[in-house]
């Protein structure tokens, strides 16, 4: 049996389903590679343990509408990714009856924002929501702060993640907004939170961020479905994964849609904590809510293809 | 969508002139080696990320950004001292191709040896606090630090053009570009004068790199897009004119953002269409040589 994770294109979706030369094939537990991810990025031993943009932009945009104000700016990156959650972020305000006042894309990996700034400050949104990826994040942040934005609009953005709010410090994230699918603060609240939290510090020294959670909770469902299949094969692997479709293993009760394999979880709205108030060098948010696991806020099996 | 009134054109034509200078304090280095050793360095945009590092390094330690800000551009030119010396020099009189590949590889070598010093996250670097805030320009309100930045550049182009214009020195590197041969003949060491314009324009590729971190953050790949821009700079300006450079930065810098308040999906494109319409209209740039590349 072989285990791949990542995001799966299509030629790895076939090839997953195709035995190798010792008659072994791929179970793959990874990440949706774009938003409609449908039968023809799929296949029976394809699972989706990660958050995908149509669940993250739904969850942050509705609480940003109904928290924060209901005139937005987006900027996006001109990419898959960037252009997935403005389309969400876009539906979404629709819904909830607010005014999009402009979305502008920029060229992924350009580090200088100055130039859509001075548009954005005179349009005066509420809420200005960004898709700026990586170091990109970090560029757009300390430009938008030195223009004064902080003061003027509430910045938003579909997810933090911890290595970048390490990098960036609490100077640049304080007071930005984000969904996020783990935090390390979540020990005090949920058991299993708890124990992953300590088997991680006790590995590596420092708190768990994000994308580990993600791999902690593939790998425990791999050998989940190996303990319930009683075999090492894919196929059963994945047959009694989707048999016995709730599990929890580091932060609370998900489980496995039948249709497209996608894992349900729950997310947290968080916002970045002041430097003054960190306790401890890896304090950077302040959880404000829950979203609790939907399938509602997903794509239906049908819009995404699924028979 | 957001009116469109004489106040907002007015900030963003001034954000393009920003953005033109930081492109002409790069391309002046690019332009200062070219049109004086016909070296096209492609290493120009890692010695702007190294300057960046540098300066990171320098300032944890110092605990001083003026420090830092003078002593990491010379640390670069340091480096430049020694690339142009024991690399680039075997490589003149041969083909315009060999210092070009020399310097790409170069700079691919900077990027590797910094993510093996400092780690692939990128690094963040503050204004220091004399700089931090914005202040009101009547139409807008703009970062002080940008405005710094565009002091040192104007600051540093008149000491350019003093150095080159004014001083002896200055005066046998104008020569030794247009006649080596008779500089040489009239006694002058011409290698010294080469290590001296590499020297400078490497560090002013650092120093670019510096004034550039508190804005964009400092990450190994930093030098990989700026070089692009300021190679259409250079080219746009003329292979190898300082005037071209600083006239050519603005213009792109001016393209740039009048076309991201308008259309920003051809933000980028813009700028290869104008280098197309003047390669078009003045195949060796606005203020350039024919000749130079051959």
């Amino acid at each position: 049996m072989r285990v791949h994770r990542g995001r799966p294109g299509r030629a790895r979706a076939d090839g997953d389903q195709r035995a190798d030369q010792e008659g072994r094939k791929a179970l793959h537990l990874g990440e949706p590679v774009r938003r409609d991810h449908g039968p023809a990025y799929w296949g029976p031993l394809t699972f989706h343990e990660a958050l995908n943009p149509t669940i993250t932009s739904r969850a942050v945009g509705n609480w940003l509408a109904q928290n924060l104000g209901k005139k937005w700016w987006i900027l996006y990156a001109d990419y898959a990714w960037g252009k997935q959650n403005n389309a969400v972020l876009t539906e979404v305000l629709k819904r909830q009856g607010g005014v999009l006042l402009g979305s502008t894309p920029y060229p992924l990996g350009n580090p200088e924002f100055s130039a859509h700034l001075p548009k954005i400050l005179a349009a005066k949104p509420e809420v200005l929501v960004t898709m700026t990826p990586g170091a990109d994040n970090i560029a757009f942040l300390k430009q938008a702060i030195s223009f004064g934005m902080k003061k003027e609009m509430k910045i938003a953005q579909p997810l933090h993640w911890l290595p970048q709010l390490k990098e960036g410090g609490p100077d640049l994230y304080a007071d930005i907004y984000a969904g996020i699918n783990f935090s390390w603060q979540l020990e005090d609240a949920i058991p299993e939170a708890k124990n992953y939290v300590a088997l991680y510090r006790k590995k590596h020294n420092e708190p768990p961020g994000d994308y580990s959670a993600y791999a902690y909770s593939a790998i425990h469902e791999v050998a989940r479905g190996i303990t319930l299949a009683k075999v090492v094969n894919s196929d059963a692997v994945a047959s009694a994964l989707i048999a016995n479709p709730v599990y929890n293993h580091y932060k609370g009760k998900q489980w496995w849609r039948a249709c497209d394999h996608k894992a349900f979880q729950d997310l947290w709205i968080v916002k970045g904590r002041e430097r003054s108030k960190m306790k401890g060098e890896w304090d950077f948010v302040d959880i404000v809510q829950k979203v609790a696991a939907s399938e509602e806020l997903d794509r239906s099996c049908k819009e995404k293809g699924f028979v | 969508m957001a009116e469109l009134t004489l106040a907002t054109l007015a900030a963003q034509a001034f954000t393009g002139l920003v953005l033109g200078m930081i492109l002409v304090l790069l391309a002046i280095g690019l332009s200062l080696i070219f049109g004086l050793m016909t070296v096209v360095n492609f290493a120009h945009g890692s010695l702007y990320m190294l300057g960046a590092y540098l300066g990171f390094f320098l300032i944890g330690h110092t605990k001083s950004f003026w420090l830092a800000l003078v002593v990491a551009p010379l640390l670069v030119g340091a480096l430049g001292f020694g690339i142009e010396r024991f690399l680039v020099r075997p490589l003149y009189g041969r083909s315009i191709d060999d210092p070009l590949l020399l310097t790409f590889g170069l700079s691919l070598v900077m990027v590797e040896t910094v993510r093996l010093i400092w780690g692939k996250i990128g690094l963040t670097l503050d204004p220091p606090r004399e700089l931090a805030g914005a202040v009101n320009l009547g139409f807008t309100y703009f970062p002080l630090y940008r405005l710094f930045v565009i002091g040192v550049t104007v600051v540093v182009l008149v000491a350019l053009f003093v150095f080159l214009e004014k001083t002896n020195v200055g005066l046998i590197i104008r020569a030794g570009s247009r006649d080596p041969l008779m500089v040489k003949a009239l006694g002058f060491d011409l290698g010294r004068v080469w290590l001296l314009v590499f020297g400078i324009g490497t560090a002013l590729a650092g120093l670019a790199g510096i004034l550039a971190g508190p804005m964009r953050g400092v990450y190994a790949e930093m030098g990989v897009t700026i070089i692009i821009e300021s190679f259409v700079v250079v080219v746009v300006g003329g292979m190898g004119s300082l005037v071209g450079a600083i006239v050519a930065g603005i213009a792109i810098g001016e393209v740039v953002s009048l076309t991201t308040l308008f259309a920003p999906k051809f933000a980028e494109i813009m700028v290869f269409i104008v280098m197309a319409l003047v390669l078009l209209v003045r195949p060796s740039g606005l203020f350039g040589e024919s000749g130079l590349m051959e």
